[in-house]
């Protein structure tokens, strides 16, 4: 076993490791996760099995193997850049609605005569509860 | 006894009455109460509309649509005070907007102080959302017109009357005020008039009807309109977005000729850098719009 193989192996299980400490911590969301777990579980497939990419370019008929490696993960950082543009236009659109809403509500609530801090000028009704 | 003259006539023949002098009008002097009585039956049951034969200047402008002026304003802390007292002047029976996208100076203070409804956004959002929060409040009061009038003074209050007018006789759904039906003397710069023929040209051929002033932002929208606005407005740079969607949605979109003053303070938020963008943006928002579904 090569040198590099075991830092690989090393690298694919701490980038798994971190992915799925994210998630713990609540810092990463399950919905985005589903893509950077079947990264780094590919990542950890072709670090432990060596011939493996060297299978799947010759299946396909790429001459330099690397070059497949390259190609994948560019089209993951790719697609993954897209998800995302994505979600930033919706959480814009979310984010737009929310702002103008509480815009009005504001004006709702001077209007009905209470201040910001959210105190009636009005003696409050006195719960009978 | 004078249906069209003002309460004042009775008033006189009163003073007149009191003082001892001999008036004008022995009949009023006679009998000051049948004249009042005279003047009660004309009013509620002959004429009860008796202010809408008023003459042509002091009748109101609207009887029995409600009004809304809004107006969107980031920073114009120059000039916010002078456009509200202007439409105040003018248009007296409609109530004014001023929806402060997030300004840093004394804006939304100097508004409230003019007697405008503030709606003020926690931060910046851009002109489409700040738009698109005047129509909100517009459906949400239940206003049957809302025009857009530029904080910076460029759109004369006093030609609101023109753009409201088709929209009050059910004639468009919504009135654009354009710059280049023969009033006024705008003269855009070279290159901004060359991107304006260019937009008219385009927003013409897809509505099929004739669009002069497609960048105007001085504009009148009906019930429906506001309804669909407060559904849908376009981010930014949206005047000639909207009027393409308004098409699509079988709005019917109409042009009357206004005159636009120079910018009376502040700067305009189209610089030659983002000029490139508004074309590129414009263009690319308009074909999304006629392939988008609904």
């Amino acid at each position: 076993m090569y040198i590099f193989q075991i830092i690989a192996i090393i690298g694919s299980v701490a980038l798994f490791a971190f992915v799925i400490d994210f998630i713990r911590r609540g810092l990463l969301k399950e919905k985005y996760s589903v893509l950077w777990i079947i990264s780094a579980l590919a990542i950890m497939a072709l670090s432990v099995k060596k011939g493996l990419l060297d299978a799947i370019a010759g299946f396909l008929g790429i001459a330099y193997p690397p070059s497949l490696l390259f190609l994948v993960a560019f089209v993951f950082i790719l697609l993954i850049n897209l998800h995302f543009s994505v979600v930033i236009s919706i959480l814009h659109e979310k984010n737009k609605a929310l702002v103008q809403d509480i815009t009005l509500l504001k004006n709702s609530l001077r209007e009905a005569g209470i201040d910001l801090s959210g105190k009636a000028k009005e003696r409050e009704p006195r719960d009978n509860g | 006894m004078r249906p069209f003259g003002r309460m004042a006539g009775s008033e006189d023949a009163r003073v007149e009455r009191r003082t001892g002098r001999t008036g004008r009008s022995e009949r009023n002097l006679e009998s000051p109460l049948r004249h009042h009585f005279y003047v009660y039956i004309f009013y509620t049951f002959i004429n009860p509309f008796h202010t809408l034969f008023q003459p042509r200047n002091q009748r109101p402008l609207l009887m029995k649509h409600k009004l809304l002026i809004i107006i969107p304003a980031f920073n114009e802390e120059a000039t916010i005070s002078g456009v509200i007292a202007s439409i105040r002047r003018h248009v007296p029976s409609a109530d004014i907007v001023v929806v402060n996208d997030g300004s840093r100076d004394r804006t939304a203070g100097l508004a409230a102080g003019s007697g405008a409804v503030v709606l003020s956004h926690l931060y910046n959002l851009g002109i489409g959302a700040t738009m698109q929060t005047g129509y909100k409040y517009a459906r949400s009061k239940g206003y049957d017109i809302a025009v857009q009038v530029d904080a910076d003074g460029q759109h004369p209050p006093e030609q609101i009357e023109r753009l409201v007018k088709p929209v009050m006789e059910g004639r468009a759904d919504i009135v654009v005020g354009s710059r280049f039906m023969g009033e006024g003397d705008y003269k855009p710069s070279i290159a901004r008039s060359a991107g304006m023929v260019f937009f008219s040209q385009l927003v013409s051929a897809i509505i099929k009807e004739k669009i002069t002033d497609t960048t105007s932002g001085f504009r009148a929208s009906g019930k429906r309109c506001i309804e669909y606005f407060s559904s849908r407005y376009p981010d930014d740079y949206p005047e000639v977005e909207a009027l393409v969607l308004l098409h699509k949605k079988g709005f019917s979109i109409m042009e009357v000729p206004v005159s636009m003053a120079e910018r009376a303070g502040g700067k305009s938020s189209i610089t030659p850098m983002k000029s490139v963008y508004y074309m590129v943006k414009v263009l690319l928002a308009i074909l999304v719009d006629l392939m988008k579904k609904n």
